[in-house]
């Protein structure tokens, strides 16, 4: 009683009976909203910055930024300071993930506390902290006092900024590091050092290359976040450090010109998506902030 | 324990002074005793919290900052949550690139966000109000309860949701009894840190805030800049102290380097 | 297992002519299957053949693109997931990790309303038929895989559905378990007389547990038979080769005697005769396949065999010692029963002459 089925025809697929849909309904909400106040607020910011007399559109706010020295030393100060901090924050900042990564336990519990904490304190309150240590009578000058060192000048200026911001990226940068190492895996390391490669060739020539892609994600992200951010500069900086973000707060609030705050939007914008366009290509995926 | 070379230990002790010093410092500004910033101080006492604590001028934005801060990560879970489930579940084509479109607020630097927003809201009618603050929040802190539902949802057994449905759930029944409890800790962790977020965040709150609504940032950043007494260390140790209390629970209730490695 | 002349022949669940296109994966080409009532039907395949979406379409998992399915005549194809009452075990338990057991097995008496005193009644019954007394209140974390897997069963029988499906239920468990999990299921859904549909990829299990095997391949059914037609009788080549163990000849039609179709295979100085398949015409190219336990083995050559040749290896494997022999064919592989190694050793002796035959019957033309 062999039953066969029968002959088989190729299937004809005929439209889907609501078996595979296209967009499930669950995605709506969370991409409606971001359609309408997150990709909405940059294109009127686009608008607001093509704004010319009367109801035309002219590009004289963008003329204005790019005639103008002044503002194109802000913006190349602006991006020669996160240049400078990018690189100090991955000098200093993989050390500091390659420990977390590699420790356990408590310790490493510990570690990660240490790194997330500073992360989650307000940029006002951290700054407002250098202020007190790198201030004329703050921590470090009442500590030169003491020894009869002359006074340093560590605050209102770039470096005062500068250390300031390295402390705030810092921790973007080792969890970036500590998270391509955690994945990588081990055994290609164990395999190296069974070959004969010493601890510090082991690094070199395995280690490091293999999480570069961490490395270059958080370089990314701790100069798109430098070049972006302003109340560091505001607090710890004066008019000589000024910076693209800070012009941009500026001119909204003190000056209320709105149309040129926009094109210095946009400048800005165009500026991190070249960043991020970058990273696309460097490494596939775009990562934000951890 | 550790399974570094010495030289690194070291290393790790430096850059743990560095990064906690400024905390740490403003924390001992706030119990001195004098009517200046010194440091050291000279002696110390708890007279500025106290002043801090009954001034409505400190107290009613850092309560500003809490509400803000709460509605926001609420009305971001809601919006995430459905939004993970379907990425994992649905049959989703470019997926990929709508979790990337999904994600994309964690790359702009705020100030970007926030004065599109200023000129959107203002456009809208709304200008600046509490209701722009959450906008301006909610898309802020979006991505991080997104990241970590997804991630705890991405690892969960699906399984557990056809047996439900194939036992006579319907389709809401079934998360409600059997997704909800899987995730909870993820929605739990991810809205914790949106919370922290949002907590920190200056630049969507300076633009959009007005006398009514500013969150704790704002006012002491504008404190800051007439005035230059502890109390600004003392609102500022409560908040550090708020900061530090969250991550503890969060440590507890989901393990901290689950948040910082979630996803992907 | 039952003869063919002790099961009901109701049609309890049908399928018709059903379709899924689905990329290149899982998709199901018009597949058309009657299952009876009582009955124990097993779905075997290699992975990616469809089995599984099989499965899931007539749980309702997923939507057919075209066909219907239908239990006691009625179409359920377009009914949702929740209201077809059925039944269905997975292979990851899919246990609710936050309930216990009791409250696991309740699920589905709450999603179906049953008033509480009956419901309790038969959660305690179902805790019993999986003798899990005493586990209750144990989380799914705390048992083992087989006592998850019994609770995953009590769960899915105490809802009365009208088919249970399973899905590979035993793929996580180590062998002696599997196997005597699966003389419990069988024993109870004797006891129970449900129709039940298995999914699995082990033609053992297949072999040992089912009343009647679809075979399936790239999303079709090849042989829909009980296990010893299949096994003994296979309708295609992929059948043949999928269950068991196959010597394969290739060769060509030359003509037919005596029901016999005669193969001539190069390098051999005779033909061979073989089972006829009146499907082949003479001069076609044909595959040969013979059980390599329906071969008989003979020391020396005495021109009395079929084949002749030298034995180059011997391998044991505890209920078998698995004879090679180099013939004129290719290598060709006889199993003889461990009747105590000695003599069976003896009997294979690794490097001398041999000669092997067999029943003419035994030996399976297919297509080439």
């Amino acid at each position: 009683m062999a039953i066969l089925s029968s002959p088989a025809e190729p299937a004809h697929p005929v439209a889907s009976r609501g078996g595979i849909r296209r967009l499930p309904l669950g995605l709506l909400p969370a991409l409606i909203f971001l359609a309408v106040f997150f990709a909405a607020p940059l294109l009127i910011n686009l608008l607001e910055s093509l704004r010319g007399p009367g109801e035309t559109h002219s590009l004289a706010q963008f003329a204005r930024i790019f005639g103008d020295a002044y503002y194109l030393t802000v913006i190349g100060q602006t991006l020669l300071f996160g240049l400078v901090v990018t690189l100090a924050c991955a000098l200093l900042g993989y050390p500091l993930g390659y420990a977390v990564a590699r420790t356990e336990g408590t310790f490493k519990v510990v570690l990660i506390f240490l790194v997330v904490t500073p992360l989650l304190v307000n940029v006002v309150v951290r700054s407002f902290g250098w202020l007190v240590i790198l201030g004329g009578n703050g921590a470090i000058n009442a500590g030169m006092r003491a020894l009869g060192l002359p006074k340093l000048n560590l605050i209102y200026n770039w470096t005062g900024v500068g250390i300031a911001m390295v402390h705030v990226l810092l921790p973007f940068m080792a969890l970036s590091v500590a998270g391509t190492l955690e994945t990588l895996d081990r055994r290609i390391e164990e395999a190296a050092r069974v070959l004969g490669a010493p601890p510090h060739r082991l690094f070199w020539h395995v280690t490091l290359p293999m999480s570069a892609q961490g490395l270059i994600t958080g370089s990314i992200l701790c100069f798109t976040l430098s070049i972006g951010s302003f109340v560091t500069a505001l607090l710890l900086g004066k008019n000589s450090t000024m910076v693209l973000p800070l012009l941009i707060y500026q001119q909204l609030t003190v000056a209320s010109d709105w149309p040129f705050a926009a094109a210095m939007g946009v400048t800005l914008l165009i500026l991190v998506s070249a960043i991020l366009w970058l990273q696309g290509r460097l490494v596939g995926e775009p990562r934000g902030r951890p | 324990m550790s399974k570094l070379p010495p030289a690194l230990t070291v290393y790790i002790v430096i850059m743990a002074l560095f990064l906690v010093a400024p905390i740490v410092v403003v924390v001992i500004a706030a119990f001195t005793s004098g009517d200046f910033i010194t440091f050291p101080p000279q002696s110390f006492s708890v007279r500025w919290f106290d002043k801090v604590l009954s001034d409505p001028e400190f107290i009613s934005p850092l309560w500003n900052s809490v509400r803000l801060g709460a509605t926001a990560t609420i009305v971001a879970s809601a919006l995430a949550v459905p939004a993970a489930m379907a990425l994992v579940r649905g049959n989703v084509r470019r997926r990929r690139l709508i979790e990337s479109l999904l994600l994309a607020p964690l790359s702009l630097p705020t100030i970007i966000l926030a004065v599109g927003l200023l000129f959107f809201t203002a456009q809208i009618g709304l200008g600046a109000s509490f209701t722009s603050l959450v906008i301006g929040h909610v898309v802020i802190v979006i991505p991080y309860v997104l990241r970590t539902v997804l991630g705890v949802y991405m690892s969960a057994n699906h399984e557990a949701e056809d047996a439900a449905k194939v036992l006579g759930a319907n389709p809401l029944q079934a998360f409600w009894h059997v997704t909800l409890p899987t995730i909870w800790p993820g929605i739990l962790a991810g809205g914790i840190f949106a919370f922290l977020m949002s907590f920190d965040e200056v630049a969507v709150s300076i633009l959009l805030s007005n006398t009514d609504t500013t969150p704790l940032p704002v006012s002491i950043l504008s404190y800051l800049v007439y005035n230059y007494d502890p109390s600004v260390a003392a609102i500022s140790t409560i908040q550090i102290a708020i900061v530090i209390l969250v991550l503890l629970i969060l440590e507890r209730v989901f393990g901290i380097r689950n948040v910082m490695f979630a996803s992907r | 297992m039952k003869a063919m002349a002790d099961i009901p022949t109701t049609t309890h669940l049908e399928i018709r002519a059903l379709c899924r296109a689905f990329g290149d994966v899982g998709a199901l080409a018009t597949i058309n299957l009657a299952v009876v009532e009582g009955e124990f039907l097993a779905l075997l395949g290699p992975s990616g053949c469809g089995k599984t979406t099989l499965l899931r379409c007539i749980a309702g998992l997923l939507d057919p693109t075209e066909g219907d399915i239908l239990i006691d005549g009625q179409s359920i194809v377009r009914v949702p997931v929740h209201r077809r009452g059925l039944g269905m075990v997975f292979q990851s338990y899919a246990l609710f990790p936050h309930m216990n057991v009791v409250n696991n097995i309740r699920f589905g008496l709450k999603m179906h309303k049953v008033p509480s005193s009956e419901a309790d009644q038969r959660i305690a019954d179902a805790i019993d038929l999986v003798q899990l007394r005493g586990y209750e209140q144990r989380l799914p974390g705390q048992l083992s895989g087989g006592q998850q897997q019994r609770v995953a069963l009590a769960r899915a029988l105490v809802t009365r559905p009208s088919v249970l499906l399973l899905d590979e239920p035993f793929g996580a468990l180590d062998a002696k378990l599997r196997q005597s999990m699966q003389i419990e299921l069988r024993r109870l859904q004797r006891r129970l007389k449900m129709t039940m549909i298995f999914v699995t990829h082990d033609q053992a299990e297949a072999l040992s547990m089912a009343d009647r095997i679809a075979v399936m391949r790239a999303g079709r059914i090849e042989q829909l038979d009980t296990p010893t037609r299949i096994y003994d009788m296979p309708a295609t080549a992929f059948v043949a080769d999928f269950i068991g163990q196959m010597n394969r000849f290739t060769g060509r039609i030359i003509g037919r005697s005596n029901g016999h179709a005669l193969l001539a295979v190069a390098d051999l100085p005779a033909p061979l005769k073989a089972r006829d398949n009146p499907s082949l015409a003479v001069g076609d190219e044909a595959l040969a396949m013979i059980r390599p336990e329906r071969i008989q083995l003979k020391r020396g050559s005495d021109g009395d065999g079929m084949l002749e040749g030298v034995t180059s290896d011997a391998i044991f494997n505890g209920e078998r010692l698995n004879v090679l022999v180099q013939t004129g064919a290719g290598s060709v592989s006889v199993a003889l029963p461990n009747v105590g190694v000695d003599i069976t050793r003896a009997a294979a002796a690794v490097g001398q002459p041999a000669a092997i035959s067999w029943e003419s019957n035994d030996l399976l033309l297919f297509p080439a």
